[in-house]
């Protein structure tokens, strides 16, 4: 199908261009220019990120009364902390006074929120506490009317908190669907579920944030170019990739919105990543455990920009063991073409210290800035935003291809009947429908339709 | 001429060196100049507020936490062409100064420095800066320095580099 083009102007209009993403399921394609586009851009702060459910951070982040960190939703700043009654909120960063942001620290541990411009000051909670000079100069201020504004929903999922900035949105629960079946197998595979070292590592790239939230939905067939150096050296033991006959792969497409791609060892009970004994029946299924006690690589994004990652991996394959670890991703939109990394490693919060420590070297010497499999994705990722972006790439309606295993493209089959996960599954790692599932939400979220398929079908 | 004097002058020396051959990517002949224990952190710096108890480098939190063995997977890595984050190479520049000796032991000197380093890479004019202080111990093997411990303490909390495919 053609673009509609605007009568003043050459170049397709951003109406147009989200329009034609809503064909994705016919066409397998969308204009590459959603990938660096002012105009999109602005639109996606409007629609995606005040509509739908953003990752904040993780509880365990902020485990004592008063613990906090700055936080992003989209452009908007937010205080993510532990308030005095030990209760999680979610405050908007901009002071009731003039409106300056309270917070000047990324992360710390404070009793109030003092603002720097003027001193009004606010406890954990949110509550205006202090104004100076408030006898003299404000005596009819009600400061009960001027905490700092929440957002308009909060709520947590196995530890990993959320916000929306929409009070009509549906629930988390919701919005997270049968998903969750999916979620649960890397967040409640082990008592006491999942902690997060350290604090997350933060870089900046040069590219559109959905290109790596449509990324770790499961390109797997990009595994075997990018990252072929990483292959070829046993990082990722080829018998477990994406290439290896061992491994049984599956694909879960509209699910909620959100997509993933699993790969397991169907013939061994377990799999090796995480310690054997750390696995428990209590917060899984059968089929559930089954399935996490088995998985060798896994990749998925909840929409818009929460991804994770768990894979079997090893950056030193002549003298270490092949560990798994936890990788959770936030897509910050910065700008058309410029996305912020932020990346946590998060491991089983009952295992030993030794085992943490393991799983969190093997996660950052992996998947990080440094992560000598990930490296190879940055370096590639630019480029896309480059030509998306490109006067004549957006002339000549360049469409990015994700066609893979669809319909007469290949013998992929849909076992959905078969496999004991919601969604709709695929036995194959190399079919597209986890990305048509992303950009199926996106159009959903741009078009003002909320994200949930039972009411946007 | 002092004996502090000279051993600054060949702590200069193996440094510099050190900087030439992460330069010119001679990869192999760095990781001969490291100890087989040899202890390589970047810790992650986190943006606190004056005054704060707690150090602003994270105690667990890391960009590079690596030994000789992952360091040699690394560069074993760069060897390949399919390793597209160095292919085209980084072209860098290492400009290391206000070497400091602070400890000496029969075998070991602790030598603080800083680090600027430049990249560029591919068909742009974009380039990345990477500022920081080096915490480094120098261990005399066999008459010469060989690097047993680096702490690179870098001078921004996010980075302004879409990945780190090279050593500080």
């Amino acid at each position: 199908m053609g673009i509609e083009r605007n009568t003043t102007n050459s170049m397709p209009a951003a109406a147009d261009v989200i329009e034609q993403v809503g064909s994705i399921k016919e066409t397998g394609t969308i204009p590459s220019q959603i990938h660096n586009d002012d105009e999109i851009h602005q639109l996606e702060l409007e629609r995606v990120f005040s509509d739908t459910w953003v990752l904040v951070g993780h509880e365990s982040e902020i485990p004592e009364p008063g613990d906090y960190a700055k936080r992003y939703i989209g452009d908007s700043p937010f205080i993510f902390v532990r308030d005095d009654t030990g209760e999680v909120q979610v405050l908007f960063d901009s002071c009731q006074h003039r409106g300056t942001t309270v917070v000047r620290a990324e992360q710390g541990n404070t009793s109030y929120f003092r603002c720097p411009y003027h001193n009004w000051t606010y406890d954990t909670t949110g509550e205006l506490v202090g104004v100076p000079h408030k006898e003299e100069f404000f005596k009819e201020l009600d400061t009960c009317e001027y905490a700092l504004d929440s957002a308009p929903q909060v709520d947590s999922y196995r530890g990993l908190v959320f916000a929306c900035l929409s009070a009509d949105a549906p629930s988390l629960e919701e919005y997270l669907g049968d998903f969750t079946w999916y979620l649960d197998l890397h967040l409640q595979f082990a008592d006491g579920g999942m902690e997060v070292v350290g604090e997350p590592i933060r870089w900046e790239i040069d590219t559109n944030w959905k290109i790596g939230a449509d990324n770790f939905t499961g390109d797997s067939y990009h595994t075997l170019a990018t990252h072929k150096s990483a292959m070829d050296l046993d990082i990722f033991p080829p018998e477990l990739s994406a290439a290896g006959a061992e491994r049984t792969p599956a694909d879960i497409t509209e699910c909620s919105g959100h997509s993933c791609m699993l790969a397991y060892l169907e013939n061994q009970e377990y799999a090796g990543g995480y310690p054997e004994d750390i696995f428990t029946d209590t917060h899984l299924s059968d089929d559930q455990l089954r399935l996490a006690k088995r998985l060798v690589s896994s990749v998925g994004t909840v929409f818009p920009n929460m991804s994770f990652l768990q894979m079997n991996l090893n950056p030193d394959p002549e003298n270490r063991e092949v560990t798994a670890f936890l990788n959770v991703r936030k897509w910050q939109p910065v700008g058309p073409k410029k996305t912020q990394v932020w990346n946590w490693i998060l491991v089983p919060r009952g295992a030993s210290e030794e085992f943490k420590q393991r799983a969190y070297d093997t996660g950052i010497g992996t998947f990080s800035v440094a992560g000598n499999f990930e490296v190879d994705d940055f370096a590639v990722w630019d480029g896309i935003a480059e030509a998306a972006g490109s006067t004549f790439g957006k002339k000549i309606g360049r469409e990015s291809n994700f066609q893979m295993g669809v319909g007469d493209m290949s013998d992929s089959d849909e076992i959905s009947d078969e496999f004991p996960g919601p969604g709709e599954v695929y036995g194959t790692n190399f079919e597209d429908g986890t990305m048509q599932t992303f950009y199926q939400s996106w159009y959903r979220a741009m078009t003002g339709q909320h994200i949930d398929p039972e009411d946007s079908q | 001429m002092s004996d502090r004097f000279e051993l600054r002058l060949q702590c200069e020396e193996f440094l510099y060196r050190e900087a030439e051959f992460l330069d010119d990517g001679r990869l192999h002949d760095w990781l001969e100049l490291l100890t087989d224990d040899v202890e390589y952190r970047v810790p992650r710096r986190v943006t606190r507020e004056r005054g704060s108890e707690e150090s602003e480098f994270s105690d667990d939190g890391f960009h590079y936490r690596e030994d000789l063995g992952t360091l040699r997977t690394r560069v074993k890595r760069f060897d390949r062409e399919y390793a597209w984050a160095e292919n085209p190479p980084s072209r860098t520049r290492r400009f290391v100064s206000n070497v400091r000796v602070e400890e000496t032991s029969d075998d070991e000197v602790r030598v603080k420095s800083n680090l600027l380093l430049y990249r560029n890479q591919g068909d742009t004019t974009d380039s990345d800066l990477l500022v920081g202080e080096r915490h480094d111990t120098l261990r005399r093997v066999d008459g010469s320095f060989k690097l047993a411990q680096r702490e690179v303490q870098l001078d921004q909390t996010i980075l302004d580099t879409r990945n780190l495919s090279f050593f500080l």
